[in-house]
């Protein structure tokens, strides 16, 4: 039999076998995105004298902390082969539910937070079982959800009066410092974006379940020949993902005071380009939470040289578009040639 | 005054030639009584000579904005006149309460209103279903938003079917055969909030674009009136920046972040849409509030909120109520005096609110 062997071949990717550390390193997909990242910060600097300031640095990271800790389940995702377009709705819902239900003052501020984040679970969840139950393919599932989540977010909103809402205010200092607080000079998002990207590093490296995540990504039917429920594997990244996009959720109502219907709108995309940048494959069976944190740490630098350097309006838009295609496309240019 | 009287020759004249038909109004003669309306003159509505609209672009202020009354006529039978609005942002609160008031002054001439939402967003996609919808429902007279150029057809074809057609709120560049439109001159509002701008920074420095979307027509009408306003009139301000936030607090938030990272001696911030708020955050956040000035749109309570503690320095309303209200009011009058509105633009006020007279237009929600 074929199959077992091209599960070894997406396993051991991440393994041990193969050249030295270094050789490796330099060969892995994140170091060329990587360097991709430091030639970028250095034209920047070079650029411009306000960049490689403190304070700057720390505007970038915050503000793509959001998208970073969504890209962790959306990489964990996108290496199962699946996609999740549902991820910037559900933040908005479950921000909503949050926010809602702080300001209505049925429950005290942090269980609010955990019925939002047990909000977005719970959407996270039937977005992975409508894929492995119903068998609906991830992409048309989860462009149902961005529908449905978004509607809820509306309609959390409005509340039962029926009247036109857009935002509901959260005013709780300790909730908002999820999204606003700062340790020293570190906003916090920050460090909850680093923290879990440690976290979800290690348990798709060294835990079972994140190897069978890259097996169930290379070849499903293998991985399943081999014992691995790859229906519990798929729910699961699904449901967690879900919970990540809440947490971004509350984040951004926090860093506001206040909880938009639109938030989130569209951010999927830039979820998805930051995982793809960062050299998963959308094919599944690749990818790394380190690469996609790049991915999304080049197009936040490139979103901050728009107002540091002044660039013309529709270059900006321009831009984003060429650094996803010649991202993936150096890429590609170095793998053939090494 | 000369209308008034030919108006009401005529009138006189179809009452006694159509001196037969008078049994309908009369039958509703008790639905009128029971309201607390004066009697009216009955009027047929067949009957009724219908002036031409005036010219797609003609342009003009009503004096009655917004407090337009009903003709003092009852039509010979039931009218139904549908409002296509939306509901998706707290601007179409006042939007609302408006056609619901018209509503509400139309009844005792026996017209239903109905305020109906046909979908979320602006677009051809909601509403030219929404205009189908009416036409098939055979309303008297439909008033829409127009988002864009999608809806000319369909607009077209509830007038060629002899439904009255008026929009409000946006409006498409390509002329269709509406009757009016009531709504703001977003160009205009650009200038205004120009003019409010110059006045805030005094005249000269550094100032940041936030618009919403470099694809939305309106919100490049505001971002261009802004612009062409200070290069015409105020040469010492400098556009240092121009992003598009996609209508979002968290992003407008980053980069008014990012503006003033880029010049600290940042004067102003210009939001042309949606999420005002995220740039006034980042504002009072630094430590700017007063000295970074925001000026943005609309009257939602986020933004009313940083204008009472003076970080939003102005906001431009656009007459809001009056979009959803008049709009019904002049149909009627329309479908039973004959009379059409004096120009095909009726442009609402651009009222500017700052910290010195927000109490009039706003009052903090309870709780």
């Amino acid at each position: 039999m074929e199959q077992p062997e091209v599960v070894q071949v997406g396993t051991a990717r991440k393994g041990e076998s193969g050249g030295s550390f270094w050789r490796r390193l330099l060969q892995s997909r994140e170091f060329g995105v990587f360097l991709a990242l430091v030639g970028l910060v250095i034209l920047m600097r070079f650029l411009t004298p306000y960049f490689w300031k403190p304070d700057n640095i720390f505007n970038v990271l915050r503000g793509m902390s959001t998208i970073g800790i969504m890209a962790i389940g959306q990489t964990m995702i996108i290496i199962t082969g699946g996609i999740d377009l549902s991820v910037g709705s559900v933040l908005a819902a479950s921000a909503m539910i949050t926010a809602r239900l702080m300001y209505t003052g049925v429950v005290s501020p942090w269980v609010a937070v955990l019925i939002g984040l047990g909000f977005g679970t719970l959407l996270g969840a039937i977005n992975g079982l409508i894929i492995t139950r119903v068998k609906v393919t991830p992409f048309i599932a989860t462009l149902g959800m961005l529908s449905i989540a978004r509607g809820l977010a509306y309609l959390l909103a409005s509340g039962l009066q029926g009247t036109v809402a857009s935002n509901v205010p959260m005013r709780d200092e300790s909730v908002n410092f999820l999204g606003a607080g700062y340790i020293g000079p570190v906003p916090f998002p920050v460090i909850e974006m680093f923290v879990l990207v440690i976290v979800f590093s290690l348990f798709l490296r060294f835990t079972v379940l994140g190897r069978q995540i890259y097996a169930v990504g290379s070849n499903e039917q293998a991985a399943r020949l081999s014992g691995v429920s790859s229906d519990m594997v798929k729910l699961f990244v699904y449901t967690i993902t879900g919970t990540l996009a809440a947490l971004s959720g509350i984040m951004t109502a926090g860093l506001l005071g206040t909880s938009a219907t639109n938030a989130g709108t569209g951010t999927e995309l830039d979820v998805i380009a930051a995982v793809v940048i960062g050299g998963a494959s959308l094919a599944g069976g690749s990818g790394t939470i380190i690469g996609s944190i790049i991915g999304a740490a080049i197009m936040a630098v490139l979103r901050n040289a728009f107002v540091l350097l002044q660039f013309p309006i529709y270059m900006q838009t321009i831009s984003i578009g060429l650094v996803i295609i010649l991202a993936v496309a150096i890429d590609q240019i170095r793998r053939r040639s090494s | 005054m000369k209308t008034a009287t030919r108006l009401l020759s005529v009138l006189a004249l179809l009452a006694v030639l159509a001196g037969c038909t008078t049994v309908a109004p009369a039958a509703q003669a008790p639905a009128a009584e029971q309201a607390a309306a004066p009697a009216a003159n009955s009027v047929v509505v067949a009957d009724v000579e219908r002036q031409p609209a005036p010219a797609f672009d003609s342009a003009c202020t009503a004096a009655d904005e917004g407090a337009v009354v009903p003709a003092d006529f009852t039509p010979d039978r039931p009218l139904k006149i549908a409002v296509l609005g939306l509901e998706n942002n707290p601007f179409w609160i006042p939007v609302k309460e408006g056609a619901l008031k018209a509503a509400e002054e139309l009844k005792p001439y026996n017209v239903t209103v109905d305020w109906i939402v046909p979908g979320e967003t602006h677009t051809a996609d909601d509403f030219s279903g929404g205009m189908e919808a009416a036409i098939a429902q055979e309303y008297d007279a439909i008033a829409t938003i127009a988002g864009d150029a999608g809806l000319v057809t369909y607009i077209d074809r509830a007038v060629d079917a002899g439904i009255p057609v008026a929009t409000f709120n946006s409006e498409t560049a390509a002329p269709n055969k509406r009757l009016f439109f009531v709504g703001a001159d977003l160009y205009k509002q650009g200038e205004a909030a120009g003019k409010a701008m110059a006045d805030a920074i005094g005249g000269a420095g550094k100032v940041g674009v936030i618009t919403g979307f470099f694809a939305v027509e309106a919100h490049e009408l505001r971002r261009k009136g802004f612009e062409d306003y200070l290069t015409a009139n105020n040469p010492d301000i400098e556009i240092v920046a121009q992003v598009e936030n996609s209508d979002q607090g968290d992003i407008a938030y980053t980069q008014a972040q990012d503006m003033m990272t880029a010049n600290p001696d940042l004067a102003g911030i210009y939001v042309t849409a949606g999420g005002p708020f995220g740039a006034a955050a980042a504002v009072e956040d630094a430590g700017k509030t007063g000295e970074v000035k925001v000026i943005s749109f609309d009257f939602v309570d986020e933004t009313m909120e940083y204008v009472q503690k003076g970080v939003i320095s102005a906001t431009i309303g656009q007459g809001p109520f009056a979009q959803g209200h008049d709009p019904a009011i002049r149909l009627f009058n329309y479908i039973v005096t004959g009379e059409a509105p004096e120009c095909g633009r009726l442009l609402t006020e651009a009222a500017l609110v700052t910290q010195d007279n927000i109490d009039q237009y706003w009052t903090p929600p309870a709780q």
